[in-house]
């Protein structure tokens, strides 16, 4: 540690620590403890998992499996304890605390279907949820895994909580997620949230891969998206800081929201196993558009080409209309089921001074692509064998270990270290924008039936590529709480996430498609390494300043350092048989470093009056290495206020109305720059004269030595309530956020011959919404029960200002754009202002649609309205239970880009090529033939989707007992069952941009895929 | 506590060198500033101005196509065969601004052209003995063929920026005439230069030559075909300046070589009606293979160009054929018909060729020199440029020069005669767009 380091350590928290250790020895001399065991009054079970909160010092302990607690070292004085625990009422009680004595304080808790109360996790530790003035999403990801149809993290989150919309790209196995939380922020910087697994910074890149698999270039298509690397059945519980307001303390990065994630603990107890064992199906039931293809057997340059359009112009004659995809005929289709599997087991117990929790898991996915039997055959005939990959191309395989032990190490202290590994394997197939992708090769082929089976290239030529990646990931964190006097509570977490990437392209040569060169033989192997360390220093001091009044003062610093290395190698021309670059006859190799830096302090002043007023302030500064050289360190600052109004004693009791807490907070977060978005330089490039090859330097980047952060202020209003006896609980969110210095990566006008964009901190926008979440039972019977959950959000987003002089960004094939007074990304082209079949001759024709001169708005491309609605069904004293999940989104279109790709340049389209076309199908076609606008192909994307459902019996015990276990399970379930929606595109979830920040696109992307999945669960 | 407090400890923290960084891939500006860094620029600047003249291997992405293969798309010398409908607005002749594969294309012009003139200036600033070298003329040529080729392919309107420290200066807009004139303005600075006067020097009479080329070429656009021909007097036939590629790596690869065969872009024949036939004439100058398939459009029949047999096949800039196409247009210029035709026929027996019957009249003459231009020149970006003169200086009308009728991917040619400038000019403060359309 440089020397620099140790003072200003010293300086912030030196002070804090002399304080404390003075106060050790007198702490010490005085301890005393408090616990006991926390059962269900009803049936007197001990409860496990209940969280006891020690009022006061804020110490939080977990029920063992006993049900018991225990706070050990505690001061003499007089606390309030209260439990929480999921699906019970919150139960209160004073501890009166003498020296050296042992105070028992036991609890009964009564059933509440619904609860608002419970803990949660911010930047500064563990704290009572109606204690944060922000609206926090907590996701029970442990019960969802067993009982839901959770193929991948992604699937915890997915209509689970208001504002937070989960779109999955595609169908492909291994392909991403794009998450937004309350939309999107920024107008050139990535509006994914942050991730933090068990209080360490996690890599979540949502397109990882350097692999050209979707037809935009390398590590632009439909890649794998990090987060997905973790383990659902490794996660406890899930929360989700949803803006700059809640996230102003995490820092520079936090302005799009932040995923907390807790991994599974052990509780002290004797060991507890768990094993799980799921087999599947992936399935593909969508409906893919017939390919038209006009027919002139005497005209062999139009036949299959023979438009209407043609044939008026007397290019050729249709004799006949064929129609056929060959995705539809079970012959040809290489879309079959696919097979899933997963296995597990898990052990946690431990006792008072030791904890553990172990995992391992191994997942095994087919995805729904499966060569042909007739081409099978005929490889095997021809060859005499065919590779298992080209067989079934699409697979994902995924090994998971966790080990988690925590460690009670004084009766002041505890360390809890995480370790999780992640070893997977995934093979790819295109899956976007390509004609090697097999959606491009069927539905924009071209070709008619009799050509190749209807296939451009043959699912035998694409499946013999091989785009793999295989990743190691190895997330570890170390955290340490030390508690020197009753009042004061201080923190160290280490993190560190490290991922070995290895993606591999593999071309054989005269195997695959014959497509830019790809048949010489081509292999890419490019190998990263991406790390991210993490520091995170907390302390809390907390104070009685009177019998009304509370204080807690936190002070905190982070460090994090984001590393990648990468290096890139390729070769082309491959000896046939080769499976190496070695010997190529042409290849190519580059490096890759990206790191950025950053460092932040914050402080945060909290009052509590009388346990229901909270009034918070804090101050959050930031300083990264991405900032200009001209800007130095950032302030965020915010406030709240949360009032437990249902506590005060005008109040009263009501049964109808037992809880209402208000809710309001004010506060900034940001976006840091890109690692060289401010730096002006060249970067070094190959050059030939003379014959003779050489390495000199090209202009790369014109950087901005202003550049700063973008800031994003949030107000949010809100209130949460629980009524009718606790069987309804409602939480309601109004929030406003603002982006101002909003980094745009403004184009430069080309004349200059420099970089293409430079970042300016010019634009401002907007997004302002609510969100509603309603909890309820509405039976609630000793034989059947059954809960709903409905939540939903609508929001409006609006680019207030891109700069001056800056023209509106256009990007996504030309069709998507910024524009100052619309919203981010939006779909504009020029509109199609009427057709008229003036002939009557039932044809459209060239010169029938008139088209406006002027690009305008059509519509948004991201939904800005969401909600779900899940249901569970308990029956027969619960041992059947019945979910369901029905997920909406909407207010959004999508550019079917692949019908009017059909219609130009490949001419199957059927609004070419029928003349039973409707006639606007005809005149969208001849729009986009003759005057290329989009506009007929914006459709409302709007849709509902039974996205979840899933029956789980539930053994009774005496079955469970035979097989010595203490409890089994049955669960069956589906995923992506049912659509309703007005696209007439085959899946209106897709985008062929993938994980992109704002391109969306359907274009010969694989649609949505069906999971039935059968699991058996068994404790011991 | 305030942020007096906390922000100075970060600010310690940071001075300390906590948040330095280590950015290995880059080249900051203070790097360049010496005699290495002007030779890093001269390379550097090849290589953009071979990029920005014949693409570069990245055939997925695509964005870098080059002015050979986006002018001779435009015109009448390849035909899209695949699918990007950046490119079809391109070769259908109704090109919006908003158009990507048009932004690349002036973009990378623009860098060749910068790329250039700031590597000249480098060379002058910290060469050991700038008077000796000839690579500084040699820059302000490519520079000089940038403008060039800016002038051919786009409208009016054309500006030219450049940085000045961190300063940008915006350039005002100039009309067709002034960006050729601008260049010969470049040629002449370059024939000027001492480095490019050395005796005994190839480099240095390699510079000459290529300006004085480069110099013709932009008279020739101006009209002046006898002074065009005068710069030209001395260059010998068997000159050529080239653009060098490799197999490797990608940016050094030749793209035109690389659109055909990955049956990208197919030969044209008689395209639009008007088009030249490029395949039918079976000439030896534009050599093709059928390859009895479509292109990755499915639709279009793929004729693959062997004029260029390889990723590393150079692609001539400045050459003696055209000094002496030059001249037999001066010669068309001054009513000199059979002089015309005599230069034709020799250099036709260059490649075993036979006569040209003489031409009837000046139309006829002009026809048969454009044509001979064509096969000459075919596949090295003169022919886009070629087209703008038929109308601009021989009163040809577009429609007899371009293609025209049916666009075989649907719909029909539209009336483009040159590109429109890239939405993305507006951010120069000074810039209108197109100041019009005309050739």
């Amino acid at each position: 540690m440089k020397a620099g380091m140790r003072r200003w350590l010293l300086r912030t928290g030196g002070g804090v620590t002399a304080l404390a250790l003075a106060s050790v020895s007198l702490a010490e001399a005085q301890q005393s403890s408090v616990g006991g065991v926390v059962t269900d009054e009803a049936t007197g079970q001990p409860l496990e998992a209940a969280r006891v909160l020690l009022n006061g010092p804020n110490r939080i302990e977990t029920t063992n499996t006993e049900g018991r607690y225990l706070f050990r070292n505690v001061a003499p004085g007089s606390y309030a304890v209260r439990v929480l625990r999921l699906g019970y009422r919150p139960a209160t009680d004073t501890a009166n605390v003498a020296p050296g004595e042992e105070v028992t304080l036991d609890f009964g808790l009564t059933g509440a279907p619904v609860q608002l109360d419970e803990i949660v996790t911010t930047a500064t530790g563990e704290q009572r949820k109606l204690e944060v003035a922000n609206a926090v999403s907590t996701i029970d990801a442990a019960r969802i895994t067993e009982e839901s149809p959770i193929t991948e993290f992604g699937n915890l989150l997915s209509g689970r909580a208001a504002g937070v919309q989960v779109q999955k790209s595609g169908g492909t196995t291994g392909t991403g997620t794009r998450i937004r939380i309350r939309g999107s922020n920024s107008v050139s910087l990535s509006n994914e949230p942050l991730y933090y697994i068990d209080g360490v910074r996690m890599e979540s890149n949502p397109t990882s891969s350097s692999l050209d698999i979707g037809g935009f270039g390398q590590g632009v298509g439909a890649g794998p998206s990090r987060i997905n690397d973790l383990n659902p059945e490794d996660i406890e519980s899930i929360e989700i800081v949803k803006g700059p307001a809640a996230a102003t303390l995490y820092g520079i990065q936090a302005s799009n929201g932040v995923v907390r994630i807790t991994t599974k603990r052990g509780r002290a107890g004797k060991a507890r196993w768990n094993l799980y064992s799921e087999v599947g199906a992936v399935t593909d039931h969508n409906t893919y558009p017939i390919n038209f293809n006009g027919r002139d057997a005497d005209n062999p340059d139009f036949d299959g080409f023979c438009t209407l359009q043609f044939e008026l112009d007397g290019f050729c004659a249709q004799d006949s209309v064929s129609q056929f995809s060959p995705l539809d005929d079970p012959f040809t289709s290489p879309l079959k089921a696919g097979f899933r599997q997963q296995y597990g087991a898990n052990v946690s117990g431990g006792n008072e001074l030791l904890t553990y929790y172990l995992s391992a898991d191994y997942e095994d996915e087919d995805g729904v692509y499966r060569l042909p039997k007739f081409e099978e055959d005929s490889i095997r005939a021809d060859r005499g064998f065919l590779p298992d990959n080209q067989i079934r191309p699409n697979t994902l395989e995924r090994v998971s270990l966790r080990a988690n032990v925590g460690a009670n190490v004084h009766a002041n202290a505890d360390i809890q270290a995480n370790v999780g590994y992640t070893s997977s394997d995934t093979r790819f197939v295109e899956n976007d924008n390509s004609f090697l992708t097999i959606t491009g090769s069927a539905e924009a082929s071209g070709v008619p039936f009799d050509f190749n089976r209807g296939w451009f290239f043959t699912p035998a030529e694409l499946f013999a590529e091989l785009a793999n990646q295989g990743t190691e990931r190895f997330i570890g964190g170390l955290t340490g709480n030390w508690r020197p006097t009753s009042w004061l509570s201080t923190r160290a977490t280490l993190g560190y996430d490290v991922t070995n990437r290895t993606d591999v392209q593999f071309f054989p040569t005269g195997q695959v498609a014959d497509y830019l060169q790809n048949r010489l033989g081509v292999r890419s192997d490019n190998r990263f390494q991406t790390t991210q360390t993490s520091v995170d220093l907390a302390a809390t001091a907390r104070f009685r300043l009177n019998p009304s009044l509370a204080s807690k003062t936190s002070v905190g610093a982070q460090f994090y350092r984001d590393l990648v290395n990468g290096t890139f190698a390729t070769g082309r021309i491959l000896p046939a048989g080769s499976e190496t670059i070695t010997g190529a006859g042409v290849t190519e190799a580059r490096e890759e470093t990206i790191e950025s830096r950053s460092l932040g302090t914050y402080v945060e002043q909290e009052f509590g009056f009388k346990e229901r007023l909270f009034v918070t302030g804090a101050l959050r500064f930031d300083d990264n290495s991405a900032f200009g050289r001209n800007f130095d360190a950032t302030v965020y600052p915010k406030a709240s206020v949360s009032w437990l109004l249902s506590d005060e004693p005008f109040f009263g009791e009501s049964s109808f109305l037992s809880t209402l807490r208000f809710r309001g907070a004010v506060g900034v977060s940001g976006q840091q720059p890109g690692t060289t978005d401010a730096l002006r330089y060249y970067t070094p490039v190959a050059g030939k004269r003379a014959n003779v090859a050489g390495t000199g330097v090209t202009f790369a980047n014109l950087g901005n030595p202003g550049l700063k952060p973008e800031r994003s202020r949030e107000i949010e209003l809100g209130f949460d309530a629980s009524m009718l006896n606790d069987r309804v609980s409602m939480e309601f969110t109004y929030f406003t956020k603002t982006t101002r210095d909003a980094l745009i990566e403004r184009n430069v006008s080309p004349d200059l011959g420099a970089s293409e964009s430079q970042f300016f901190n010019l634009g401002e926008l907007r997004n302002y919404g609510a969100e509603l979440a309603i909890n309820t039972r509405v039976i609630d019977g000793r034989s059947m029960a059954w809960d709903l959950s409905l939540s939903g959000s609508v929001y409006n987003n609006r680019l207030i200002e891109l700069g001056e002089g800056v023209e509106p960004i256009v990007f996504g094939f030309g069709l998507q754009r910024h524009v100052e007074g619309y919203p981010l990304g939006g779909y504009w082209a020029r509109p199609i202002t009427g057709f008229d079949d003036a002939n009557s001759n039932g044809i459209i024709e060239a010169g029938e649609v008139t088209v406006g001169d002027t690009a305008i708005f059509r519509g948004r491309a991201l939904p800005n309205k969401e909600a779900s609605l899940n249901s569970t069904l308990t029956l027969f004293g619960g041992t059947v239970r019945i979910g369901t999940q029905f997920d909406y989104r909407g207010g959004h279109y999508i550019d079917n880009a692949i019908e009017s790709f059909r219609c130009t340049p490949v001419f199957n389209c059927r609004g070419l090529i029928d003349r039973t076309a409707p006639l606007e199908e005809q005149a969208n076609a001849q729009a986009v033939v003759n005057e290329a606008t989009e506009w007929g192909y914006y459709e409302p994307a709007w849709f509902i989707k039974l996205r979840e459902l899933s029956v789980t019996l539930f053994a009774p015990d005496a079955w469970a007992r035979s097989f010595r276990a203490s409890r089994l399970s049955l669960t069956l379930a589906g995923r992506n069952l049912w659509t309703i929606t007005d696209y007439s595109g085959v899946d209106p979830e897709v985008n062929a941009f993938a994980q992109d920040n704002f391109a969306t696109s359907d274009f010969e992307s694989q649609p949505q895929v069906q999971y039935w999945t059968a699991r058996i669960n068994v404790g011991f | 506590m305030h942020r007096a407090i906390l922000s100075p400890s970060l600010l310690l923290v940071a001075a300390c060198g906590l948040l330095d960084t280590n950015q290995p891939d880059i080249v900051e500006p203070g790097d360049v500033g010496s005699a290495a860094g002007a030779e890093a620029l001269y390379v550097g600047a090849i290589s953009d101005f071979a990029l920005a003249h014949d693409g570069d291997g990245d055939l997925n992405i695509g964005v870098t196509d080059g002015h050979v293969l986006e002018s001779g798309l435009m015109a009448d010398e390849f035909v899209l065969s695949t699918t990007p409908p950046t490119q079809q607005e391109i070769d259908q002749r109704r090109i919006f601004t908003n158009n990507s594969t048009l932004f690349a294309y002036y973009h990378y012009l623009h860098r060749a052209r910068a790329a250039a003139e700031t590597a000249a200036e480098a060379l002058r600033e910290f060469g050991a003995a700038p008077d000796e070298d000839p690579r500084i003329g040699e820059m302000q040529s490519l520079a000089g063929f940038s403008r060039i080729y800016l002038g051919e392919a786009f409208c009016a309107g054309v500006a030219f920026s450049r940085l000045e420290g961190d300063e940008t200066v915006f350039g005002e807009p100039q009309t067709t005439a002034e960006i050729f004139q601008s260049a010969v303005n470049l040629f002449d600075a370059a024939l000027a230069e001492p480095g490019t006067n050395l005796v005994d020097s190839d480099a240095a009479l390699e510079t000459f030559i290529l300006a004085s080329i480069g110099k013709a070429r932009a008279l020739l656009n101006l009209g002046d075909a006898a002074g065009a021909a005068a710069a030209v007097a001395t260059v010998p036939t068997d000159f050529a300046y080239i653009t060098e590629h490799a197999d490797s790596p990608a940016r050094l690869q030749n793209a035109i070589y690389g659109y055909s065969v990955g049956f990208l872009w197919s030969l044209s024949d008689l395209e639009g009606d008007n088009g030249l036939p490029y395949r039918t004439a079976e000439d030896p100058r534009v050599p093709f293979e059928d390859t009895e398939d479509v292109g990755l459009d499915g639709t279009t029949p793929q004729f693959n160009l062997l004029k260029y047999e390889g990723f590393d096949s150079p692609v001539i800039i400045a050459g003696g054929v055209e000094a002496r196409l030059i001249e037999a247009e001066a010669q068309l210029a001054g009513g000199d018909i059979p002089g015309m035709t005599g230069t034709l026929n020799s250099l036709r027996a260059l490649e075993g060729l036979d006569d040209l019957d003489q031409p009837g009249n000046e139309d006829e003459a002009a026809d048969v020199l454009f044509s001979e231009r064509a096969f000459w020149l075919f596949a090295t970006g003169h022919r886009l440029g070629d087209m703008r003169r038929l109308i601009r200086q021989y009163g040809r009308d577009a429609e007899a020069v371009f293609p025209v009728g049916p666009y075989l991917k649907g719909g029909s040619y539209g009336p483009d005669v040159n590109m429109p400038l890239p939405q993305e000019v507006q951010n120069n403060p000074s810039s209108v767009g197109c100041l019009n359309r005309d050739a």
